[in-house]
């Protein structure tokens, strides 16, 4: 895909594509932004226009073979470095065998590239280790980092790279880009917001399963009470999963979470599951505002100790807990 | 050819062309003047202010054809090699790749030979705080004292992870951050060079971006100029930047200041929508908070905030009322959702939330004022008191009229159906009886608890029990109703006749309460009257009234 394909990102594109034309593009870039903005399909993108064959005005033509296979990541020249299948961080075997790649003659571009994904999973060795070859990379390869919070990478990583951070997509983006994927208008329209700017989600909600967990995980939530001290245990054990799971489970409970709080402290305004606003609100109603506040942070870090090593279950059951007291207001 | 980013076209080449570390520089320089260049060297500080140039410097310097020189030639060969990282005799090891103990003795051993056509075999390791234990034990030696044709330059940003062993037997450089007007000063040059048009103050913006480290500020100069080509605007700079827009901070803080929620959370949305970095605007409303601050609680706070007089209006306007006080509570939760920020993945949400709260919060009140009130509240129940604390005398004083006369309707409502026996009489001297039979036996005193006294006479006792109950058959046991004899001959100084009989649950009613029965039911006539008394007292109901509580549960003292 070239660069002006791109939606949603124009103040990304333009300054990479004003780079290409002043030939000012750099060695090392750092993409940040959320997940399913375009990050990656813009590195790809930035690639073939580097890589194309017969360029159009400095962006790629899309039907060389070299754009061909950058678009089927199959092109000799392209690293892609990622954490093993079985693995959480990228390793520094994994770092030492890229520079031992990078220093090799590219096989048919006039460069090598390398895209590591998701930056922030190298550990410290790792990342040390890549330091030297980020500043000064063998053969002019160019290295494109990705990752959603740059915030999480060494301060040394981020001085050797061009750091463009991407927004998330503008509702309107989104419905383009599901519109062309081949979703009818309307459909696209409603699922839109819910996004939240990432078409990762947006796929994903095509398959209604999130609008439906959504709507099940409010419907379970109005119905946890102490009083009936089994229900809070039920709901835990139904909705408790491993720890990726559950870490998901906890990102659409805190999506809820936050439009409670919207809907007691500012009315409807902005609130991310409009389909459910009637129940919302009636599940609001029984919070007072610092109730809801703080059943938000309770969430919020229960997610954090989920994300650490907590068993999942016995996390559910403490947030469900918490739930229900504060709902009372107590 | 691809382009080189400028931080490595403009990477200084000689010890002049270095920035901001004239210390180090001079201190080199000299060392080399008077013959006196020690054999380890490391280099620690900020990333990107000019550590691995330096080290390159001195290398060239070092090895240079035109001699030992202060500066060196950067054209022989040597000079060269080394500036293309291709010298046979100058070795740029990454430290942080090749970690392990094997790498490091494999260095030792080629120390050994001389060097192939320099002076010195230079070994110049970056990162090197990422060499493991073993490999630095295995270098301690050779460090000491190596072959006198080496030389060894460390260069890290994190000195402190270093063993003290190795720190002990190097000559340390620490390296300052480049101050801001110095880095101006190096884009200007590095702007006049490349022929573009930029202004100061744009400069200015990407030299603060840069907080202290030259590499960041030109990676952020290149990206600028990436963008605008060679003539750079300064609006440009400023959102390619990514400064915030001030008067968003002002709305920002007005909003939470006016307890506006809504207001708060239409920043945050435009922040997200502008592409802003949550956490550097977070960043950004924290200084500006932290302005308000100042504003608030210094007389001259010209002297302190580098601001235009105008800008310090601005901000004394929005200040307004707010005392220091509240702002600082303000910027407390500010500051902490920035440092949750760092570890979360729901930026947006943490920042939405501390507005939430910091439009929510109650304004506080000065202590000084508290205490006032305090004294006042105090004068005020001082005067009171007599009244309040009068009240509970006297219904103390009833109290025994008060509950003396249900006591006697009680008892008199279970004996009255007693038709047997004449409530009081018999009741009292049974009472002194059963007393009596509990001082003396005990055992047989609580079994006769439980009886109903049927008929009590000097010469004739007759214990009525619940058919099939324990207390009759025990009394019935021959032993006991011995002593029972005994004891109601001791009481009534005469023989007398004591029969224990049983009573059938339908003449229940007929027969008067026994006195465990009787117990328990005083005990709740009694339960029953303290609450009331302390329902209807005056004190608990002020009580009450003023904290909004509700009596759950009595507990006599």
């Amino acid at each position: 895909m070239p660069l002006s394909a791109i939606k949603g990102q124009n103040r990304v594109i333009d300054a990479l594509k004003r780079s290409i034309t002043a030939n000012r593009v750099a060695h090392a870039y750092l993409f940040e932004g959320p997940d399913g903005c375009g990050r990656r399909t813009t590195a790809l993108a930035l690639m073939q226009a580097l890589f194309c064959k017969e360029p159009i005005d400095g962006d790629a033509c899309g039907s060389c073979s070299s754009c061909r296979k950058l678009a089927s990541g199959n092109h000799p020249d392209l690293h892609l470095l990622s954490p093993l299948p079985d693995k959480r961080d990228i390793s520094i075997e994994q770092i030492r065998e890229l520079q031992q790649q990078l220093s090799l003659r590219p096989f048919e571009a006039k460069r090598k590239a390398c895209l590591i994904e998701p930056a922030e999973r190298m550990n410290e060795k790792s990342a040390n280790a890549l330091l030297k070859t980020l500043e000064e990379p063998p053969g002019h390869a160019i290295i494109i980092l990705l990752t959603t919070q740059a915030d999480l990478l060494l301060s040394t990583i981020r001085s050797r790279c061009q750091h463009l951070r991407f927004s998330p997509l503008d509702d309107s983006s989104v419905v383009e880009l599901l519109v062309q994927q081949g979703m009818a208008s309307s459909k696209a329209l409603e699922l839109a917001p819910l996004a939240e700017g990432s078409m990762e989600r947006a796929t994903a909600l095509e398959e209604e399963s999130d609008a439906v967990r959504r709507q099940e995980l409010l419907a379970l939530l109005s119905k946890v009470s102490s009083k009936h001290i089994a229900t809070v245990f039920d709901v835990a054990e139904s909705v408790a999963g491993g720890r990726e799971e559950t870490v998901l489970t906890f990102n659409l409970l805190i999506s809820l979470l936050r439009d409670l709080l919207l809907i007691r402290s500012c009315g409807q305004v902005g609130i991310a599951n409009r389909f459910l606003h009637t129940e919302l609100t009636a599940e609001a109603a029984r919070f007072t505002p610092t109730g809801s506040m703080e059943i938000l942070e309770r969430a919020l870090e229960i997610r954090r100790a989920v994300q650490g090593n907590a068993n999942p279950k016995l996390a559910m059951e403490r947030f469900l807990l918490t739930y229900d007291r504060l709902r009372k207001g107590v | 050819m691809s382009y080189e980013v400028l931080a490595r076209k403009y990477r200084p080449q000689t010890f002049a062309g270095l920035t901001g570390q004239e210390h180090v520089s001079r201190t080199l320089q000299n060392a080399i003047d008077t013959g006196r260049v020690a054999h380890a060297f490391l280099f620690s500080g900020a990333r990107g202010v000019g550590k691995t140039s330096t080290a390159r410097i001195l290398a060239k310097a070092l090895n240079c054809e035109q001699g030992v020189s202060l500066e060196p030639c950067n054209v022989c060969p040597q000079c060269k090699e080394i500036t293309d990282g291709s010298s046979t005799d100058v070795f740029e090891i990454d430290g942080a790749s090749n970690t392990g103990v094997d790498d490091v003795r494999e260095l030792r051993d080629n120390s050994r030979y001389l060097p192939s056509h320099s002076r010195y075999k230079i070994y110049i390791i970056d990162e090197v705080h990422m060499l493991s234990t073993n490999a630095f034990n295995a270098l301690l030696k050779t460090l000491e004292e190596p072959p006198p044709h080496v030389k060894f330059i460390f260069a890290t940003t994190e000195p402190h992870k270093l063993p003290i062993t190795i720190l002990s037997r190097c000559q340390r450089f620490d390296f300052k951050r480049v101050p801001l007007i110095k880095i101006v000063g190096r884009l200007r040059e590095i702007a006049d060079q490349e022929g573009i048009v930029i202004s100061d103050a744009a400069l200015a913006l990407v030299a603060r971006k840069g907080d202290g480290s030259m590499r960041d500020s030109i990676t952020c100069f290149d990206q600028v100029l990436a963008f605008c080509g060679n003539t750079v605007a300064d609006e440009d700079v400023a959102t390619l930047v990514g400064v915030v827009d001030r008067r968003l901070l002002a709305e920002l803080s007005s909003a939470v200041f006016a307890g506006n929620t809504q207001g708060a959370l239409e920043g945050v949305r435009r922040v997200d929508a502008f592409g802003y970095n949550v956490r550097q605007f977070t960043q950004e409303l924290i200084i500006h908070f932290r302005n308000l601050l100042i504003i608030r609680s210094v007389p001259k706070p010209g002297e302190i905030l580098d601001l235009a007089e105008a800008e310090l209006e601005e901000l004394r306007q929005q200040a307004g009322e707010q005392s220091a006080a509240d702002i600082q509570r303000r910027l407390t939760l500010l500051v902490k959702a920035e440092g949750e920020m760092a570890h979360a993945s729901f930026p947006r949400l943490l920042l939405e939330m501390a507005l939430l709260k910091m439009a929510n919060l109650q304004p506080v009140l000065p202590i000084q004022q508290l205490l006032d009130r305090i004294k006042h509240l105090e004068t005020g129940i001082a005067q009171t008191t007599p009244e309040l604390w009068s009240a509970p005398a006297t219904a103390q004083q009833s109290t025994p009229r008060n509950i003396a006369p249900p006591r006697q309707e009680a008892a008199a409502a279970s004996v009255a159906p007693a038709p047997v026996a004449p409530a009081g009489g018999v009741g009292g001297g049974w009472e002194r009886f059963v007393t009596f039979c509990l001082e003396q036996k005990p055992a047989l005193g609580a079994l006769l608890e439980h009886g109903s006294p049927l008929a009590y006479a000097p010469d004739r006792i007759e214990i009525g029990f619940p058919e099939g109950s324990y207390y009759l058959t025990s009394l019935q046991d021959v032993d006991n109703k011995k002593a029972v004899d005994a004891l109601a001959a001791l009481y009534m100084h005469q023989p007398t006749v004591v029969k224990v009989v049983s009573i059938t649950a339908a003449g229940d009613g007929a027969s008067p309460c026994s006195l465990a029965e009787k117990k328990k039911h005083d005990e709740e006539q009694r339960r029953d009257s303290i609450q009331r008394e302390v329902n209807e007292h005056p004190v608990v109901q002020e009580a009450l009234r003023v904290l909004g509580g509700e009596i759950v549960e009595i507990k006599e003292l």
